[in-house]
């Protein structure tokens, strides 16, 4: 696939999005039954004489029925990471839990980290493809489509109580972006807390983070959470600059680079009353963005910003209904210093021009839905969701030579998407999952999309699902209006669009051991693609056919002496309908083994995770190979100890092993190995 | 420990909680049929349910100085997530005796001494910490706060309530022996259904 010759800083991602709230875990709960009942039963279970409570039938089975029933009901292949997992594995960002997960392998760039959902990732794409939601609200930004996964992620890792991850398409839930799945972070609340953290970690690049939690609930009922991080990162302070880099910049003998460092300041904040809740996150990290990413000479950086306040109100005018209402703001703010080492004024030269792209986005997003059940189990819900991108800004100059400029760029746009999803328990044990949503952009684009399940839960030990779901995403900002001079705009650029089958099976062979096989198969049709005629000028169209077929075996277990184990294998291929050949960095195998034992019984823990990523190709042309590797973390937990304290150790690339992972534009050394020591106090 | 079947383990319980209680609602023909109906409730449920009527029948010394008589009474929990998120679903909006209620996690064996209740889980479960009856049992030696466990030997080991599973059914035991030295007041329909506890292993 070409790529841009200028390796304009930061040159893709997309424009215009689409939310969806509380969707997912709309999912998970959708058995939970209305609020209503809910009330009710509550009424009788407390008013209950203390005479017919000690007569009550109680259900001492604490494995792994029901809740699991529920995820079996949602019409998608669903894997659950929790806050324990986070710890135990030592995740230090979203991209680290992602990693363990079957199906995903994630590539970094040491400037973003890029997600590898079911079979490959593209040149040039910030994560579109996959929706990142925290607690149903959008992450993915208006310009970019950005779902972020590595340190520029806005919620620090330790503030997460659960990670959702749902794999294939969402769009009929969650609209544009939930291209090939979607990431549903749910932070902790202050019941979690019921108290103060205070919690350091330390790195052996000599990185320091600190974090000050507080959280309680109150006798009113209010329940809080505030939450400040702050790290400094070095980072990989010696890491060989490749050939490429040398060659373009005429500089063979740098060899060395030094700029890896990361800045991070994170801040969170929730309260809730009753049928009340107001959410607002910020987070901005400066990185030092290294030479070969953009080609840039060194003293590149750059900085993310990300910030959303939310309110949401739910209650239960009826019985068995509920009806939610949110309304959001989001702010997004993207802010470079790039020197490329090429540029174009007709011909490439070689000048280190300085630019410095900037973006801006303000969007407001309301949202309201219903939600009816019946005691039958059937369930409807109904919903739209409206966003106003009230200001959308682009430019990046070149502070040199302005004539090199692009034209900056001022818009705004919005979208109406209503949807709908009915669950139709047909049979005991068989239900029918119909739901689709129509997205309506101002920008021209319209898109109805639909999803099926059919999901078979008869004996409550296997499940079968048969599941189709078709998933789009619209163009973004970069991709309608190319922020170079050379680039020009696409009129006829459109959503491109994916359709996939999915057969997945879950048996629990006894409580301690569950194991699923999935097999899926994935068209993506009109991928939007970088295309260059000619030097001189390029445009984004809507080229590219991608079919995947795969195929994923896993296993959990989980003993009574606390060792717990998660595996899985999966088998992809992903081929370009135009040549027949595999597409770029899609590996063929991926392998994944995460084992925790307990050492000592309550308060010492080891938990290893090992993964296999097979033969991939990198983005340039002609393709290189940027081989398979196998690498092994390991993270020491003791928690809790002298009362208060939770101490762990964790190695990542134990062995120190060594490989590359494709750029934009070339490949990148991995991080090699790294050791991290955290401590949090409770107070 | 922590492991995504565990989470799932703690939603499977709140689900069938809800699922349990759903049908109870639907239960038109009066409260006195819910014991006789086949539903059963999962156990964090009806141990929320417990805690909040053992603050119902007992009374608390006044606390000398004490003017506020709208002071809360406090519910500590140590060890169980699933049961904080019963009990907050539980006591949302309800008083007793005029005084609201607040549901806390405890995580050290300090924090009990500002409770009325506190609840010690027995059992691990995911990640959450335990604290050791033999740790909070002493501290509170004396002191006016309700200790109640489902640790085999609560009652034993000097706590005040203990939870244990008979049949398909969760009975309690009542230490009389050590209730005179707290202050607290227990109600005799309480004492009245206090069994007695199972020999501890």
């Amino acid at each position: 696939m070409p790529t841009p010759d200028s390796r304009s800083p930061r040159a893709p991602t997309f424009a215009a999005s689409s939310r969806k709230t509380g969707w997912s875990l709309l999912l998970f709960t959708a058995c939970i039954g209305p609020a209503g009942a809910t009330e009710r039963g509550k009424e009788d279970l407390a008013s209950l004489e203390l005479e017919q409570l000690v007569e009550l039938p109680v259900e001492f089975v604490s494995g792994v029925s029901k809740y699991e029933q529920s995820i079996r009901q949602a019409p998608a292949s669903v894997t659950v990471l929790t806050a324990a997992d986070i710890r135990n594995y030592g995740w230090r960002t979203l991209g680290d839990a992602l990693r363990s997960a079957p199906g995903f392998h994630i590539r970094t760039d040491r400037f973003y980290d890029y997600i590898g959902n079911r079979g490959f990732t593209r040149a040039y794409d910030y994560n579109s493809r996959t929706l990142v939601l925290v607690n149903g609200q959008r992450i993915n930004d208006p310009i970019y489509q950005q779902g972020s996964v590595g340190t520029d992620f806005l919620l620090d890792p330790d503030l997460i109580d659960r990670i959702e991850i749902i794999q294939g398409p969402g769009s009929s839930v969650y609209g544009s972006s939930a291209f090939y799945g979607a990431i549903n972070v749910i932070p902790k609340k202050g019941r979690d807390l019921s108290g103060g953290q205070i919690s350091a970690t330390f790195d052996s690049s000599a990185g320091t983070k600190g974090r000050l939690t507080y959280g309680d609930r109150t006798a009113d009922g209010v329940e809080y959470l505030l939450s400040a991080t702050e790290s400094h990162t070095p980072g990989q302070t010696n890491f060989p600059l490749p050939d490429d880099w040398r060659a373009s910049t005429g500089r063979p003998d740098e060899r060395i680079s030094t700029e890896d460092g990361t800045r991070q300041r994170q801040l969170y904040a929730r309260a809730s009353w009753r049928g009340l809740e107001t959410e607002a996150a910020y987070g901005r990290r400066e990185k030092d963005v290294p030479p070969p990413v953009y080609h840039t000479l060194p003293g590149a950086h750059a900085a993310d910003t990300r910030a959303y306040w939310l309110a949401r109100a739910s209650g239960s005018p009826f019985a068995d209904a509920t009806l939610s209402l949110k309304t959001s703001v989001d702010y997004y703010a993207y802010d470079g210093t790039f020197r490329p080492a090429n540029d174009y004024d007709g011909d490439l030269i070689n000048e280190f021009h300085e630019r410095r792209p900037k973006t801006r986005s303000v969007s407001l997003n309301n949202e309201v839905r219903w939600h009816q059940t019946s005691a039958a189990g059937h369930s409807l819900l109904l919903g739209t969701e409206v966003q106003n991108n009230l200001r959308l800004h682009s430019s990046n100059p070149n502070l040199e030579q302005p004539a090199y400029s692009a034209a900056e760029i001022n818009t705004s746009s919005r979208y109406y998407s209503p949807f709908a999803q009915i669950d139709y328990q047909a049979l005991p044990g068989l239900r029918l999952s119909t739901g689709a949503r129509y997205d309506d952009y101002s920008t021209g684009e319209s898109r109805l999309t639909p999803r099926v399940g059919l999901i078979w839960d008869y004996t409550r030990v296997t499940t079968v699902k048969l599941l189709y779901g078709e998933s789009f995403r619209v163009p973004n900002l970069e991709e309608r209006n190319p922020s170079e001079p050379r680039g020009v705009a696409n009129p006829d650029l459109g959503p491109e669009t994916a359709r996939s089958w999915e057969l997945a099976c879950e048996h629990d062979f006894s409580k301690y051991w569950a194991f699923d096989v999935r097999l899926y198969h994935t068209r993506s049709d009109g991928l939007i693609s970088f295309h260059e005629p000619a030097p001189g000028s390029f445009s984004y169209q809507n080229a590219a056919n991608y079919e995947t077929r795969g195929g994923e075996i896993g296993t959990t277990t989980r003993f009574a002496s606390g060792i717990t184990t998660r595996a899985s294998v999966t088998l992809q291929k992903t081929t370009d309908e135009s040549s027949g050949a595999d597409v770029a960095d899609a590996p063929h195998l991926l392998g994944k083994l995460n084992l925790s034992v307990p050492l000592r019984a309550d308060w010492l823990r080891a938990s290893a995770e090992i993964q296999y990523v097979g033969d991939r190709r990198d983005f340039t042309a002609p393709a290189r190979d940027t081989g398979d590797y196998l690498v092994a973390n390991l993270t020491v937990r003791a928690a809790p100890v002298w009362r208060h304290w939770d101490l762990s150790a964790s190695i990542y690339n134990l062995a120190n092993a060594r490989w590359y992972d494709s750029m934009n534009d070339g490949q990148i050394v991995a991080p090699a190995r790294t050791v991290v020591l955290r401590v949090s106090r409770d107070f | 420990m922590p492991h995504p079947l565990h989470a799932l383990a703690r939603r499977s319980r709140r689900l069938l909680a809800v699922a349990a209680i759903f049908c109870l609602g639907l239960s038109e023909s009066g409260l006195a049929q819910v014991a006789a109906s086949a539903t059963a409730v999962d156990s964090s449920t009806a141990t929320a349910a417990y805690l909040l009527n053992f603050l119902r029948f007992t009374e608390w010394p006044p606390e000398p100085g004490a003017s506020d008589i709208a002071a809360p009474y406090v519910i500590g929990v140590a060890g169980n997530r699933d049961l904080l998120d019963s009990l907050i679903t539980l006591v949302e909006g309800r008083t007793v005796r005029g005084h609201p209620l607040r549901v806390t996690r405890i995580k050290d064996a300090r924090n009990a001494l500002g409770c009325h209740v506190v609840y010690l889980e027995g059992e691990k479960i995911g990640d959450d910490y335990l604290l050791s009856p033999d740790e909070v049992v002493p501290l509170l030696q004396g002191r006016p706060v309700l200790t109640v466990s489902n640790a085999p030997g609560f009652v034993a080991r000097g706590g005040l309530v203990q939870l244990f599973r008979e049949g398909t059914q969760l009975r309690f035991a009542i230490n009389t022996d050590a209730l005179p030295a707290t202050g607290l007041a227990l109600n005799s329909r309480l004492l009245a259904l206090s069994r007695k506890p199972p020999a501890a292993p």
